[in-house]
Parts: C-alpha cells; structure tokens; sequence
C-alpha cells in the first residue's frame, strides 16, 4: 500500500440533497486544488447520477418501487426540513441567491475538473438499473473492490451516510 | 502519529442499524478482505442491533425494557432507511436480493467471518440498552470501548464511519 496524498475518495450512500451537496462541495474543492478526486456512488446515492427523464426499470413491485424512487440530480429532497418540498425549493432559492452552484451544475464541474465517477454495479442490479439509466459523466461502472483499489492509495476516505 | 506509516488494514464503525447501510458496510468489508487487507468492524449505537441475537433479552425494568422491545435486533430484523413503506420495501429489497442471488447480512456475518473479519461491539451503548455479551450472535469476540478501539483505528490506512 502506498498513501497518497494528492488522492480523496468519497463513497455517495446517501441520496439526499444536502448530503450530496457537501460531498460535492469537498470533492470539487480537492479537485480545484489539484487532487485526484474518485466517487463511488452507491444505493440511495446513485440517485445522484440517475437520468433526470430516465425510464423507470423493473416489472411490478420493482417498477413501483423506482417509480417512488425517481432519481436525477434535480430531483433530489433535503435530509430536514423538506416539509414536502419547500424547504427544497427554499433552499435551491436561497442557493440560487448565492451564487452557488446548483447539484447539477457541480456534476459537470467535477467532471471537468477531472473527478472519477464510478457507480457501484451490485445496488445497479438490485434495483434493476442498467448503465443507460444514468448520466454521461459517469466514468465506470463496477463493485466495491475496484472502489478499494483507489481507496487504498488516498490520504483521505470518506463515507457519506 | 505525525509520519507513521499506516498498516493496510480498514476499519469501519458502524453506528447505523438501517439494512441498507449494513449491506454496504458488509459489501465494503468482504471487498477488502478478499484484497488482502486486515478489516475490523465495530458496531455501537444503533449497530449492536445488526450483531444482536434475534431472541436477546436485554436486562432491566421498566422504560429501558420498552425501548429493548421498541428495538428489537437480529440481522434479520433490519429494515431499509428510505422507502421502508412499513416493512414492504425491506421484504421486496430482500427478495431481489434473493433471486440475484446476493447474500443477506445474516449470510455475510458467518461468511465475513471465516475469512478473518474482526468484529468488536462497544460496550458504552450496551450499557444504556441493558445489553451483556451474552445478547450477541457467537462471532462477536471482543467487548471494548471507543479508547481501545480508538487505538486500533488510528493505525488503520482506511476507516469509515457508517
């Protein structure tokens, strides 16, 4: 094992907008500083980079199931205080305001700065999403132990639950 | 610790007892293993309940046997974080697991396990669940709290907090 830190992983559990946020937030701001970025997106958090319009895969309980669990970087709700979406849309407003960028904005970012995104293919399967489900700037798609490899050579890991 | 040379080894701290989070904690563990690191799992708060014995009795009177009953554990007895739907999301979740033939927690505990997995439970939130050794499955080993395990996760190259 060598440690390097010029290197940060991050493993997306969570599918929630403020989750997401900060882990973008820290992902982009490494890869701004020259660091070489990986994000393994898994469950709940593949939600993230799920085709905002995508199909909704799966027959019967499945399909109910992903209609329940639309995914698509703007369609994403607050961990609190979502109070059926106003808080969300509160705080997209207030972000917009800022001058912040919003998830989907940062999702390109992080592309072009040049972050790896990698969707894990073992919760793909157990929701029955295939790679046409998601959006062009995932990088790769595969499991946990591809995720380690780059794990295993970073200074920073974290997990975003 | 400053220039220390970390051990490629992972630690995962548990603190959640939500099924999706235990699957990925799991997933994670078996991949590193497999590997070739040495992986520690501990499992406190809300994670004893992954590693608790189905007919755990826990001790006490009154309130605390109200939340040992409210808290029931066994890893089978998890349930989904998101689109729980009351049970109905957890029972779908494990059939598509099933039939893609994916293991359960209860199958990855023993599986994880035998290739050489250490599990340690924290014993600060035991004591608040009325919780002894006794209430844990047989691979659970190790009883300590966080300044002990603490020492272990410092050593370690990846650590994650579940």
């Amino acid at each position: 094992m060598t440690e390097d830190k010029k290197k940060l992983t991050l493993v997306l559990f969570s599918g929630e907008l403020d989750k997401a946020l900060a882990a973008f937030n820290i992902a982009t701001t490494a890869a701004a500083m020259d660091k070489d970025v990986t994000i393994f997106f898994t469950f709940w958090g593949l939600n993230v980079i799920k085709k905002p319009g995508g199909r909704v895969p799966g027959t019967g309980m499945l399909a109910l199931m992903n209609r329940m669990n639309r995914g698509g970087a703007n369609r994403l709700k607050l961990s609190k205080f979502n109070m059926l979406g106003a808080g969300t849309g509160l705080m997209q407003h207030f972000m917009g305001r800022a001058g912040l960028p919003s998830l989907e904005q940062m999702l390109a970012m992080g592309k072009q700065l040049g972050v790896h995104y990698i969707a894990c293919t073992t919760t793909m399967g157990v929701m029955g999403l295939t790679e046409q489900d998601f959006v062009p700037e995932v990088e790769s798609f595969a499991g946990a132990a591809t995720y380690l490899a780059a794990a295993d050579e970073a200074g920073v890991n974290l997990f975003i639950s | 610790m400053e220039g220390a040379q970390k051990q490629d080894k992972m630690f995962l701290i548990i603190y959640s007892g939500d099924l999706d989070r235990a699957l990925s904690a799991f997933s994670l563990a078996l991949a590193a293993i497999s590997l070739g690191m040495a992986v520690t799992m501990v499992f406190t708060m809300w994670g004893l309940n992954i590693v608790r014995r189905p007919d755990a009795k826990p001790e006490g009177s009154g309130l605390r046997k109200l939340i040992a009953r409210l808290n029931r554990g066994g890893a089978r007895r998890l349930q989904l974080s998101r689109l729980n739907m009351m049970g109905l999301g957890t029972a779908l979740m494990n059939r598509t697991m099933r039939r893609s033939g994916l293991p359960t927690v209860a199958d990855m505990i023993p599986l994880a396990k035998q290739m050489g997995v250490k599990y340690i439970a924290c014993t600060t939130p035991m004591g608040l669940m009325g919780l002894t050794e006794k209430d844990f499955v047989p691979e659970v080993d190790t009883f300590v709290g966080a300044a002990t395990y603490l020492l272990e996760a410092k050593e370690a190259a990846l650590t994650y907090f579940i």
